[in-house]
């Protein structure tokens, strides 16, 4: 697993597989139901193709092992002054992301069940877990994403099957040529948050043998796949696209009709405190992402320093970042926010091959 | 204003324990790069602290852009 204080590429994927898991749960079902309508399980498995298409991409520019780090193949590729204009470029869409889930965090317990308390009390406590977090070692903060990711899959594997029998065919069919379109777009939203694999590559120096990033990835992506698809599968399947597609929380709308012999239920209240726990861990890769963005940026040798004023940025941003959810939702919702996510996960990598093949530098 | 100054004084508190960490080891460009960032963060925190009824940093996003809700 670790090699001399690096993590592997496996335990980079997990991580990155947990902080999906935050916007799989809000996002997926809502905007895969209003974009794909019946064909909104068609989304993840077309953003599945693009997951992999992106681990081969990744694959191709670490291979030859000359860079040590996203900063690094910025500037070999680049040139000194492009990679600083994209370090910085990364830098804000980086922390427009940490302050975005910051406050998507916070929110969510004022809106289900501390609706009186005030945010700060919310934030101030997840930044303290978020500063020793980040001031502690990569290697024991993956083991505790794997811990997580084990949780995880036991709890959705639950939540798969008992709501396997709500599923109601009649509103996931028929899928003809006609929604070739609507499924395209039901996959942009999917696509753009598969797109927080990239920024984890910052963290390149750390990781031990990311060349093998697809050969090590395959079974996480084959997980992931069936993680996602079956998320919409059975929020759209059980509620219909209609309603999916006009609630804030399907995901939980559709945990509520999971009752086993009138005796087992209430399971929402279980997702709630594992979202928090996905939270914290995707609150804590983006703070070390943007410390080691930092380091690229101003080639400092020691940057675990930075994560006290990082983390000191998230309180006040996550308490100015918006009024309230409304806003939050108007972003995150927005086309900009898919494409900036798109751009930075999927464009910037891309165009990264194709200058490295055409230099003759990979 | 109590709030600034409690959050800055934190901020200030944990910074110098770095900060001292960074100068004993003699890397003086961290130590200026640590200070500038502090300080920003320390600007940003005042603006918005001290004036929070200004835009909020996402509807500014959405100005920049152009992006409607």
């Amino acid at each position: 697993m670790t090699k001399n204080n690096k993590i592997s590429v496996r335990q980079i994927f997990i991580m990155f597989i947990v902080i999906t898991l935050s916007p799989t749960i809000r996002v997926f079902p809502t905007s895969c139901a209003q974009f794909g309508k019946t064909a909104a399980w068609v989304g993840p498995i077309i953003a599945t193709a693009c997951l992999v298409l992106l681990t081969c991409v990744l694959t191709a520019i670490f291979k030859s092992g000359k860079f040590r780090d996203l900063g690094d193949v910025f500037e070999k590729l680049t040139g000194k002054v492009v990679s600083k204009v994209l370090l910085t470029l990364y830098l804000l869409w980086a922390t427009l992301l940490f302050l975005l889930y910051i406050r998507y965090y916070a929110e969510r317990p004022m809106s289900t069940i501390f609706p009186y308390v005030n945010i700060r009390y919310f934030i101030v406590s997840m930044m303290i877990l978020v500063f020793i977090a980040a001031h502690g070692r990569l290697e024991a903060f993956a083991r505790l994403a794997e811990i997580a990711f084990i949780i995880f899959i036991v709890t959705f594997l639950i939540f798969f099957v008992f709501l396997i029998p709500t599923i109601k065919p009649r509103n996931m069919l028929p899928v003809t040529y006609l929604d070739a379109f609507p499924a395209l777009k039901s996959a942009f939203p999917v696509v753009s948050i598969f797109g927080y694999l990239t920024p984890f590559f910052f963290l390149g120096a750390q990781i031990s043998d990311k060349e093998k990033l697809f050969l090590k990835s395959k079974k996480l992506v084959i997980f992931l796949f069936i993680i996602s698809t079956m998320t919409v599968v059975c929020v759209v399947g059980s509620l219909g696209y209609r309603t999916t597609g006009r609630m804030p929380m399907p995901f939980f709308s559709a945990m509520k009709l999971v009752n086993v012999l009138q005796s087992f239920d209430r399971l929402e209240t279980a997702v709630l405190a594992i979202w928090v726990v996905a939270d914290f861990i995707l609150i804590v890769a983006f703070a070390l992402i943007i410390v080691n963005i930092l380091k690229s940026l101003f080639r400092v040798t020691e940057p675990k320093h930075y994560a006290t004023p990082v983390v000191f940025l998230g309180y006040i941003g996550g308490i100015y970042l918006a009024v309230g959810r409304f806003e939050l939702e108007a972003y995150s919702s927005s086309i900009l926010c898919y494409t900036l996510n798109t751009v930075f996960g999927f464009g910037v990598p891309l165009a990264l091959l194709g200058i490295g093949k055409l230099r003759k530098l990979l | 204003m109590a709030e600034l100054i409690i959050v800055f004084l934190a901020l200030i508190i944990l910074s110098a324990r770095d900060m001292k960490k960074l100068a004993d080891s003699g890397l003086m460009f961290e130590l200026a790069t640590y200070v500038l960032l502090t300080a920003a963060v320390i600007t940003l925190g005042s603006i918005y602290m001290l004036n929070p009824e200004q835009t909020s940093i996402i509807r500014y996003v959405l100005n920049v852009f152009h992006v409607s809700e």
